[in-house]
């Protein structure tokens, strides 16, 4: 085969490549860089095209960058209309290929066949991983996506869990919701139900709002990609009652049930537009009137999913919170401490082991935090840490041993959040404390020498409060990143076990897509790759011109 | 330095600049948070004064919202309307992404969900005010705070906080609640009120007060109501689609 034949014959898949890459390049770096650095990353984009242009000669320069213009058009192109219903999508489809073969003949002068197989293999490519979440590439791979499938716009996004999975031990299945798509005679069949003994509470609102209701469904993985089936009620029973409820709490009530072996989701106002109105206008009686109504639907939903599951009290390693009290027994021995706490966050070694034997428990209270000894040190309030109305401490806390000593620190999701440490006088200390207001802990992927700190992060040199997913480190009172990811819709984020007991995963819904992605470090160095991949582009094109003499 | 190290050192480079720069501590932002404010001894006055002085309002609009933040997420609900003393009332209403509507006169009251006017028990109080009058003469705070002038849409304010009761009155939805429950209600709210500096007429109320869920934790709450409007003459007629579906059930 001669050389030129071999040349013809590569090019095409070449310029495939090179589509492919345009696409990536863009989504990783180019738009990374506008996010974090605002004004100097655009100068930073610009300066970075300008060596590109300029890395060809004028015979090249042409070609080339009509056809990385028309690679990035078709990439943004496809998804504007991918997330209409089915036919619209072929019927937009066929459209936006014709009109983008007029364009590329007209624009790019490339082979008919050529451009069509760019289209294909960025359209395949976004099958694979839509764009809007190609930017986790920089340090993800994507393991599982699911869609909740609803036309509703109850759910801003979709409630996620991971349960230990009795079926593979040290491992967890993936709990969420899709939208429940009635069937034939469905309605009938739960009229049927509702006239029989035993049926469940609620069936009556569940049949009107069966256009409007979720099945509850478990994620595990398969010999061939993921399976998504109803979760038994034993996994189900290892989840608190919010965990896939409290979907707009306070102002609406989920509702589970039982309905012929699987669990079905619907959700209610907690309280009618009048009422709350009727508490708007009264603000001597709003903070009141708004804890009555977070109360009322926290004691339904619990009641519910106990009732469902039977579940009943949470026992955190032996230990329950009752009226007031921490009960139960640890290390054997019974404890019985009297706390302002209402919820048990559970057992973390807050101290160290030198001057407390056993690690402690950690509650939260109205607007505190709680560390009590267990045995066989004396069971006692060790330290209490109290937020303020204007910077309240919510449940929003990661634990973390930041240091990597083996104790764990508070990460609190104040406004702005910091880094809090129980010292061995049992006062508070604060670590680190957020310059941006918008920055918030997520989870933490465990590592020894210090925890790896994954975070919600806005922009450096920005004023903007959107933020991006990043990993920390906590090293001289300074987070130095590890990595970033400039997807800015990334939320409820849990630390899993899904597909490997010894990688940690990302499990993550992500906000107004009604979406949730299971993301595991990547092994294949996207990043790097397209970051290579420009200095190659580069060279090539140096080669190129001065193969032909700099003025070409 | 042969290509191929150059091209590596590229790589490292950008690669650096893509995941940014340390996150320093600043513990700066803590003492902001902290707003400067002063006790001001004739702040109570001042309050309620401007409380008392909305007797004369008879019609008025109002943007306000009531957000909640539990555990990851924080959650919204809207309000913009107007209201006509002594009890007619023109609202939309945004809960969780869905929109509905509540009217009333009178006796007469429905809110609109999706597509559909359902009665509803008719509102009684009607003037935001009011409860922060009586809250302010049933349980006087002990200190009332200025802090610093702010713009409120357009009015420059004077900004009053107060810390006191979370209920104008004895009793309430949430004292009557068993077990658990009663300890974790809130007994002390914070209240700002933004009076206009230049004709001291109210503007804005905001309160925030946390309460504690069994088995979830702390559940932190704002809700900022803002007054404007006053005393402009708007039409409050029954919505065409409820008197059709009255008329046309």
């Amino acid at each position: 085969m001669t050389s030129l034949r071999l040349r013809r014959l590569l090019a095409t898949p070449m310029w495939v490549l090179y589509s492919l890459w345009a696409m990536l390049f863009y989504q990783l770096v180019f738009t990374a860089w506008t996010l974090q650095y605002s004004f100097f990353g655009v100068l930073g984009v610009l300066a970075a095209s300008l060596l590109f242009l300029f890395s060809y000669g004028k015979a090249d320069r042409k070609t080339i960058v009509r056809f990385t213009l028309f690679s990035l058009a078709i990439s943004l192109g496809i998804p504007s209309f991918a997330s209409e219903p089915l036919v619209w999508v072929i019927i937009d489809y066929i459209l936006f290929v014709i009109f983008a073969l007029i364009l590329g003949v007209w624009l790019v002068r490339m082979p008919v066949v050529r451009l069509l197989l760019v289209i294909a293999v960025i359209t395949l490519a976004e099958l694979w991983l839509p764009l809007s979440d190609m930017s986790v590439l920089s340090h993800f791979g994507v393991e599982y996506t699911g869609h909740l499938g609803s036309q509703d716009s109850q759910i801003p996004s979709i409630p996620v869990a991971a349960a230990p999975d009795p079926a593979r031990p040290g491992l967890d299945e993936v709990v969420t919701l899709q939208a429940h798509r009635p069937i034939k005679g469905e309605a009938q069949q739960l009229v049927d139900l509702l006239g029989q003994p035993g049926a469940p509470a609620g069936l009556q609102d569940a049949i009107v709002q069966l256009q409007h209701s979720y099945d509850v469904v478990g994620v595990t993985p398969g010999r061939f990609g993921f399976h998504v089936d109803s979760p038994s009620m034993s996994v189900l029973r290892g989840l608190p009652y919010h965990a896939i409820g409290l979907v707009d709490f306070p102002f609406t009530t989920s509702h589970f049930l039982d309905l012929f072996g699987k669990t079905r989701m619907y959700l209610s106002l907690s309280a009618n537009p009048g009422e709350l109105l009727q508490m708007a206008l009264n603000p001597g009686h709003l903070a009141d009137g708004i804890a009555g109504v977070s109360l009322q639907t926290a004691a339904d939903e619990k009641a519910n999913w106990d009732q469902l599951t039977g579940r009943g009290q949470t026992t955190v390693d032996g230990l329950t919170l009752s009226r007031g009290y921490v009960t139960g027994t640890y290390a054997g021995v019974p404890v019985r401490v009297k706390t302002s706490g209402v919820a048990l966050f559970g057992v973390y070694r807050m101290l160290p082991g030198s001057q407390f034997t056993s690690p402690q428990a950690v509650l939260e209270g109205n607007n505190l935090i709680q560390v009590i000894s267990l045995p066989p040190d004396r069971p006692r309030v060790l330290a209490t840490l109290k937020g303020s109305f204007s910077s309240p401490l919510t449940t929003d806390v990661v634990f973390a041993d930041v240091s990597g000593t083996g104790v764990d620190d508070l990460l609190v999701n104040t406004v702005p959040a910091q880094i809090l440490s129980l010292t061995p006088q049992l006062s508070w200390q604060t670590l680190w404390v957020s310059g941006r207001r918008s920055f918030r802990f997520e989870a933490v992927f465990p590592r020894s020498g210090g925890d790896l700190l994954v975070a919600n992060s806005p922009g450096y040199d920005s004023d903007a409060p959107t933020r991006y997913l990043g990993g920390y480190l906590f090293k001289s009172g300074q987070l130095v990143p590890q990595f970033r990811v400039y997807h800015n819709d990334l939320v409820s984020l849990h630390t899993v076990h899904v597909t490997s007991a010894t990688t940690p995963e990302l499990l993550t819904s992500v906000y107004a897509h009604q979406e949730i992605m299971l993301l595991k470090p990547s092994t294949v160095p996207w990043l790097a790759m397209v970051e290579s991949g420009y200095v190659l582009v580069i060279i090539i094109g140096w080669f190129r011109r001065l193969r032909r003499g700099v003025a070409t | 330095m042969s290509k191929r190290w150059l091209g590596l050192i590229a790589v490292l480079a950008v690669g650096s600049v893509l995941t940014g720069c340390n996150l320093v501590s600043d513990p700066g932002k803590l003492m902001v948070v902290q707003t400067q404010r002063t006790i001001d001894p004739l702040g109570l006055q001042s309050v309620e004064t401007a409380l008392e002085g909305m007797d004369s309002i008879q019609t008025y609009s109002l943007k306000a919202a009531m957000q909640v933040a539990t555990g990851r997420f924080t959650r919204e609900v809207d309000f913009y309307g107007s209201v006509q003393l002594p009890a007619t009332v023109s609202m939309d209403e945004t809960i969780g992404g869905s929109d509905y509507l509540v009217y009333q006169d009178g006796q007469f009251a429905y809110y609109k969900d999706e597509n559909r006017w359902v009665p509803m028990q008719p509102l009684t109080n009607l003037k935001p005010w009011d409860s922060l009058l009586q809250l302010l003469q049933s349980s006087p705070p002990r200190e009332v705070f200025q802090l610093p002038k702010q713009t409120v849409v357009s009015w420059n304010c004077n900004v009053y906080q107060f810390r006191d009761k979370a209920r104008a009155g004895a009793g309430g939805l949430a004292s009557t609640w068993p077990g658990d429950t009663v300890r974790t209600v809130p007994r002390d709210a914070l209240y700002t009120v933004y009076v206009d500096a230049s004709d001291g007429q109210l503007r804005q109320i905001q309160v925030q007060s946390t309460v504690g869920i069994p088995g979830l934790g702390t559940s932190s709450f704002t809700g900022t109501t803002l007054m404007f409007g006053y005393n402009v003459r708007v039409k409050l007629n029954v919505p065409d689609d409820l008197l059709g579906q009255i008329e046309n059930p």
